[in-house]
């Protein structure tokens, strides 16, 4: 993975968990609807999955080993954190 | 009263033809990452559908000619045959797309199996088509789009910056992105000229009967269902660099599209804006399922007329229906809908130029238009709009290699 897509993959990231966030925000707040919350959050989930899993079967540039290793974690850490609300929608 | 309904033709083809989820997506994806900057793109591609789109209705009516009728005769046989193949092969990935996110959006309203909401959903979508006569389609389809005002009021309730907004008409490139930029600029622009909306609209204009009487409403028609559309556009742009910009979101999913509606309104605001997104994207699969129909009896010189009963139009009812079966199975594959989309706009961005040059020259054709052939100003706009598409074309697929279609 060269420092451009991995960089790509970490803002994606950061992103999916600032929409997790937001997401989290609007369904304590009650304006989403069950049925869009448990699809919304098997789609975020979904996502999580597919850049989890990308991240697992890279190889780092030299030099890169550190980042990617990060990146994984925020990955797995995104990934649980999508697991607890969707199991707390249900 | 009538009147007031013939203007259904030109919402339900704006709305379905570029407020559709490639646009919904792609728009909000463009506020995300430059704010109002690319406000400017959305106004130079409605200016250049108003033209063209008022261009293609004025020669259905007074040559009784709609698009690929003039397109073997402009381009020849051969190039007329690959803009028939490409034109179909565009209106079955769109479609598939389309298909894909009615799928999506069931799935979150009801909580249905997707798959199921797939299958179940074109097959309703293929009754409607198959019983209703098209002036009932556009009205249909045309009025259940204007759900998407839910988008517009969020993004006056969420009070932009309308200074920053008007400065976004005129393009100012962000330091060290320039082709990102550049691609969400061509694909806004792509998304506003999508082919099949000229295919159905001056097919459409046939449909209803009109003649040279009828000019008045064609430029009526056109302008206002594109202002419309252009205007909902404009508010996704503004949900987009409101809502998800200050958050570093970047929008990748059809569901997220909706939250921004939410924001200000909660519930209600929520579900008018799925139903919304539902009406374009299925208005969308029906414009582009009818095209590929259209398109291929137009081009054979076949019969075709959605009004009559499909036993006499064979050829007509068996090419839409197979482009919506395709399309069905297509989506079933599991390809992304976004996926599918995202590439459909720049191929259809690439194939832009046979489609709007032939427009361009029967229009422009005092031998087929006599009179109400295109004037000074007409030819001059069209022109000037055709080399930006011709640009556009060039640029498409270099920029999607090189944004690895448009990833930040």
């Amino acid at each position: 993975m060269t420092p451009e897509q991995l960089g790509s993959e970490l803002r994606a990231l950061r992103s999916l968990s600032a929409e997790t966030e937001l997401f989290r925000t609007m369904l304590i707040d009650g304006r989403v609807t069950k049925r869009f919350a448990q699809g919304h959050a098997r789609y975020l989930r979904e996502t999580a999955a597919e850049h989890g899993k990308k991240l697992t079967r890279a190889r780092a540039a030299p030099g890169l080993e550190g980042e990617l290793a990060h990146a994984r974690d925020v990955a797995t850490t995104l990934g649980h954190v999508l697991d607890i609300l969707s199991a707390q929608i249900q | 009263m009538k009147k007031v309904l013939q203007l259904t033709l030109g919402i339900m083809t704006a709305l379905g033809g570029f407020v559709d989820l490639g646009q919904i997506v792609f728009t909000m994806q463009a506020g995300a990452l430059f704010g109002y900057r690319l406000m400017w793109s959305i106004g130079l591609g409605a200016v250049a559908i108003i033209v063209y789109m008022e261009m293609c209705g004025r020669v259905a009516a007074v040559a009784q000619e709609p698009v690929f009728a003039i397109v073997p005769r402009r381009l020849g046989k051969r190039l007329g045959l690959l803009t028939l193949v490409a034109s179909n092969l565009l209106n079955l990935l769109t479609c598939a797309a389309e298909l894909g996110a009615i799928a999506i959006v069931i799935h979150l309203f009801t909580g249905l199996n997707e798959r199921f909401a797939l299958v179940a959903g074109s097959l309703i979508l293929g009754v409607i088509v198959w019983v209703l006569k098209f002036q009932w389609i556009e009205r249909t389809f045309g009025l259940s789009g204007l759900l998407m005002i839910v988008f517009g009021v969020a993004a006056w309730q969420l009070h932009p910056d309308w200074g920053a907004a008007a400065s976004g008409l005129l393009p100012t490139v962000p330091a060290g992105k320039t082709a990102l930029y550049a691609y969400f600029a061509v694909g806004i622009f792509s998304a506003l000229l999508m082919e099949y909306e000229v295919h159905f609209y001056s097919s459409g204009a046939i449909e209803e009967g009109w003649t040279a009487k009828d000019l008045p409403e064609n430029t009526i028609v056109s302008m206002s269902g594109i202002l419309l559309g252009s205007l909902l556009t404009c508010a996704l742009l503004i949900l987009g660099a409101i809502v998800f910009l200050p958050r570093a979101i970047f929008p990748d999913l059809l569901s997220t599209t909706a939250l921004p509606a939410a924001l200000p309104f909660g519930l209600t605001a929520l579900r008018l804006a799925l139903l919304g997104i539902l009406a374009c994207v299925a208005s969308a699969a029906v414009e582009t399922a009818l095209s590929g129909g259209y398109n291929i009896c137009q081009f054979y010189g076949l019969k075709w007329d959605k009004n009559l009963p499909p036993r006499e139009v064979p050829e007509f009812t068996k090419s839409w229906v197979g482009t919506l079966v395709l399309a069905l199975m297509l989506a079933l594959i599991g390809i992304k809908p976004l996926t599918l989309v995202n590439f459909s706009i720049i191929f259809g961005m690439v194939i832009m130029p046979l489609t709007y040059y032939p427009i361009l020259k029967a229009a422009g054709d005092p031998a087929l238009m006599g009179e109400h052939a295109s004037g000074k100003v007409q030819q001059v706009l069209g022109w000037i709009f055709f080399g930006v598409i011709v640009v556009a074309a060039v640029v498409a697929i270099p920029l999607m290699v090189i944004t690895h279609s448009g990833q930040p």
